[in-house]
């Protein structure tokens, strides 16, 4: 250490600058050959995964069919797959899970059943992406007997790993758990509307109730709300028109009047267009157009000067609904009218009138 | 002081600024490459928690329209639109805009897919060249194309953007092929954060791999040594570089042959501008100055899996004028938005990434070449040695030969596209290679882009298609 020291001491600035890059040059090169190696390592391990793949799924394939045949129950199966080969069995099953319904289906899942008390155990310590991916896996192979489970991860500290458990608990088709679905939309809050209101609607009409008890509570997030109204409008629930009509009367936030206006525009019936046609005036484009949608809906000839008003809008897209509304009132001259003059919006009267005779 | 000394100190103050803009520049290339690692593994283990097709099938996914551009796309577009055609994606409509081409584009398109003059409502009015029509397919009444006077793919792509009915739209290239799942994937972080407002995906070189259907079934490298080199240049650029980038929530690029836009967010701004030949980078620059200015909560992100495919230039002519124009586009948009330079105001965009952009990538190679200079000078007048300039420059060249041969080891890492180990190895002697011709040859093309761009110089240069290689090669 001593002699390297003296060494250093002696040499001058630009040999020192040069021993610098003499030592920057080895590490360099000793990192290109680690990465070769390591990428060369990668390929070697794709290769043999592949490998092992092939032989598991050649093993499996046949005990598989051999089962859903009734040539073989699924305890006889256990002997084929070796204790480190568990995981890999219920990945290979999950890939068949997705294949089957019924009878097949029910197999698949009973000849998972030995295994995932090893993959729930993974939920307390794995990192987020393997607790979503044995969420996910539980969900389709372990179904009911894990739903409490599923029910827990929607507190699961990852986002990831709660929405996993959320779209699971979705597909199930038990209403049940709706309410816990729903209690905590506030985790999903950055997810979009759209996606919510997909999954929400896909549990059924049984989810209606809690659908509506969202939507007409005042102290809950305008956009859980705003995803309930959506999910009622998907389900085509008429009971929920007079809750939407109490949002149009008393909220502002423009995402959930958004939400029940297109609710009511589609459930709804005349004798809530007082709180539309109030709407229609709104200073937000948004929702001055989607009342205009509403009233298109539910309203009558009496509403054409407002419709016809919706034409004037600045807003290409509010007007768009106000054409559209007119063709749904009978207010087809006064678009034949805007055609043959030079206003600014003869063009999307045209084409709107159009759309009518195509249909 | 004399004449001598003053400019032994210029030149020296030079060599140091050189030296440090390499070991700036490399250590940047290396911090992404490490982040680039991490968030590959972190993203390969997510897409297993993650059904795909499960989102394919959810009514949840929003719908999009794909806005293709086409100019003298002759040989391409039919192929192209196939591909376009068979995106699995639960509803999706697609543009493509004739922007006046010269060659038999719109008759070709009209042929093969039996389109009529059809009507369409624009809902924007960001001003373009006039449409002469609209055309929808009577097989595929997804399929729609613009035709349009002549005004370059910017304003071929405002008038995709006027056209479009969904919440999102896609800005392709017409010559890039979209891989089938590449829509559902790009669209993820959409639904996975509503704040999502732009997100990219990773462009991959078609040359000489085979397509059938719209689709690449073989792939492998392209047999030209220009061609290779760009496979290369390709997976550092995306599979390091904005891999990297995006893990620090920097991206401030997104790739004009694919990109997703929430239209809303891009009408609000305008669309696309038309004077400038980096539309797709000042459009991502222009969206992170106005999320900001206005305290819009945003996310621009770059997404490692979905896949546009594209065909790049064989020769060195075709190659030195994309190179010269990608430059220009950066310094218009750089320069357009200098305000946004080390400006607190636009957070890490403006204290990290557009300060990376302006100096490493723009000022980057007027820097190298004023390194070549003043080396060459420094050993002339015996201010530095031979072996020193030579060390020198063999650790330049071993820090790309580590950051490309990186590059491979992250592809291989994750997503593993060159089955062939012999395309493995190839790779790696291309990484050494390159150093010697490819790599200068860039350089030069890169400060000619930026004098050019001093010099106000506009227009795109023409690209030669040779068309893909369809069914069995050989």
């Amino acid at each position: 250490m001593a002699a390297l020291r003296e060494i250093l001491s002696n040499l001058v600035l630009q040999d020192r600058i040069f021993l610098l890059l003499g030592i920057t040059i080895a590490i360099l090169l000793v990192l290109i050959v680690f990465f070769a190696f390591l990428t060369i390592v990668l390929r070697l391990r794709n290769i043999r995964k592949a490998g092992l793949w092939q032989s598991l799924e050649a093993r499996w394939e046949p005990l598989i069919l051999d089962v859903m045949t009734g040539e073989r129950s699924p305890d006889d199966t256990r002997q084929f797959v070796a204790a480190h080969e568990a995981l890999y069995f219920v990945d290979y099953l999950l890939r068949f899970a997705n294949r089957f319904r019924g009878r097949e289906a029910a197999v698949i899942t009973e000849l998972a059943r030995p295994y995932l008390p090893r993959l729930a155990a993974r939920l307390d310590k794995a990192e987020p992406v393997r607790r979503a991916r044995a969420i996910r896996t539980l969900s389709i192979l372990g179904r009911e007997e894990y739903a409490d489970v599923i029910v827990a991860a929607l507190d699961d500290p990852s986002p990831l790993v709660a929405m996993i458990a959320a779209r699971a608990l979705a597909n199930q088709d038990q209403p049940q758990h709706a309410a816990a679905l729903l209690a905590r939309l506030d985790r999903f809050n950055t997810w979009s509307l759209n996606y919510l209101v997909s999954m929400l609607s896909a549990m059924g009409s049984a989810v209606a109730p809690q659908l509506r008890r969202t939507l007409g509570d005042t102290q809950a997030l305008p956009q859980a709300r705003a995803v309930a109204a959506g999910a009622l409008r998907e389900l085509n629930d008429y009971e929920s028109g007079q809750i939407a009509v109490r949002v149009l009367e008393t909220e502002t936030e423009r995402e959930l009047l958004a939400a029940a206006l297109r609710l009511v525009g589609d459930v709804g019936s005349p004798e809530f267009l007082g709180p539309i046609r109030r709407l229609s005036r709104s200073d937000d484009p948004v929702v001055r157009g989607l009342a205009l949608r509403a009233l298109g809906s539910l309203g009558s000839r009496d509403d054409l000067p407002l419709l016809r008003q919706g034409m004037d809008d600045q807003s290409q897209w509010v007007a768009l609904h106000a054409a559209r509304g007119l063709r749904q009132v009978g207010g087809d001259h006064l678009l034949e009218e805007l055609v043959i003059s030079n206003h600014s919006k003869s063009d999307l009267a045209r084409q709107v009138l159009a759309e009518g005779n195509a249909s | 002081m004399n004449f001598a000394t003053v400019g032994g100190f210029v030149l020296d103050g030079f060599n140091i600024l050189a030296l440090s803009y390499f070991v700036l520049l490399n250590t940047t290339y290396l911090i992404t490459t490490i982040l680039a690692f991490k968030a590959l593994r972190q993203y390969t283990r997510k897409l297993k928690a993650v059904d795909v097709e499960e989102l394919i099938s959810s009514a949840g996914a929003p719908p999009i329209t794909l806005i293709a551009p086409a100019y003298n796309e002759e040989p391409t577009c039919v192929e192209a639109v196939k591909a376009l055609l068979l995106q699995k994606y639960p509803e999706y409509e697609i543009l493509v805009i004739n922007d006046g081409s010269r060659d038999k584009t719109l008759e070709r398109l009209v042929w093969a897919f039996d389109l009529q003059p059809a009507n369409r409502l624009a809902t924007a009015e960001i001003p373009t060249a006039q449409v002469r029509g609209v055309y929808q397919s009577r097989r595929l009444p997804n399929l729609w194309v613009i035709d349009k006077e002549n005004g370059g793919k910017a304003d071929a792509l405002n008038v995709g953007i006027n056209y479009c009915q969904t919440p999102l739209f896609c800005a392709l290239d017409a010559d890039s092929l979209l891989e089938r799942e590449a829509l559902i994937r790009v669209v993820r972080p959409f639904l996975e954060d509503a704040r999502t407002v732009a997100g990219g995906g990773i462009i991959r070189i078609v040359n000489d791999c085979e397509v059938e259907q719209g689709q690449v079934t073989k792939i492998r490298l392209p047999r030209r040594l220009l061609a290779r080199f760009q496979v290369l240049e390709y997976l550092r650029a995306f599979m390091a570089g904005r891999i990297g980038w995006d893990a620090l929530d920097l991206t401030l690029i997104i790739s004009g042959a694919f990109g997703v836009f929430r239209r809303k967010t891009v009408v609000d701004i305008g669309g696309y501008s038309t004077d400038t030949v980096g539309e797709d980078m000042e459009l991502i620059v222009r969206l992170h100055r106005h999320c900001r200015e206005q305290n819009i909560p945003y996310r621009i992100v770059y997404v490692a899996d979905p896949v546009a495919w594209t065909e790049c230039p064989e020769t060195i002519r075709v190659l030195g004028r994309q190179r010269d124009r990608w430059q220009r586009g950066l310094y218009e948009s750089l320069m357009r938005h200098r305000r946004m330079l080390l400006n607190p105001r636009y957070g890490r965009i403006g204290l990290v990434a557009f300060p990376y952009f302006f100096f490493m990538e723009l000022l980057g190679p007027v820097i190298e070449l004023f390194g070549y200079f003043t080396f060459t000078a420094a050993l002339i007048l015996g201010r530095a040695s031979g072996p020193y300039i030579l060390a020198f420059f063999m650790a330049v060249f071993a820090f790309g030969i580590v950051l490309s041969v990186a590059a491979v080891g992250l592809e291989e890492l994750s997503f593993h596209r060159y089955p062939r180990l012999s395309d493995l190895l190839r790779l790696f002697g291309l990484a050494v290679v390159e150093n010697f011709g490819y790599r200068q040859f860039t350089a030069y093309w890169r400060i000619r882009g930026f004098f050019s761009a001093l010099r106000g110089v506009k227009g795109w240069g023409q690209m030669e298609r040779k068309g893909f290689a369809v069914g069995v090669g050989p």
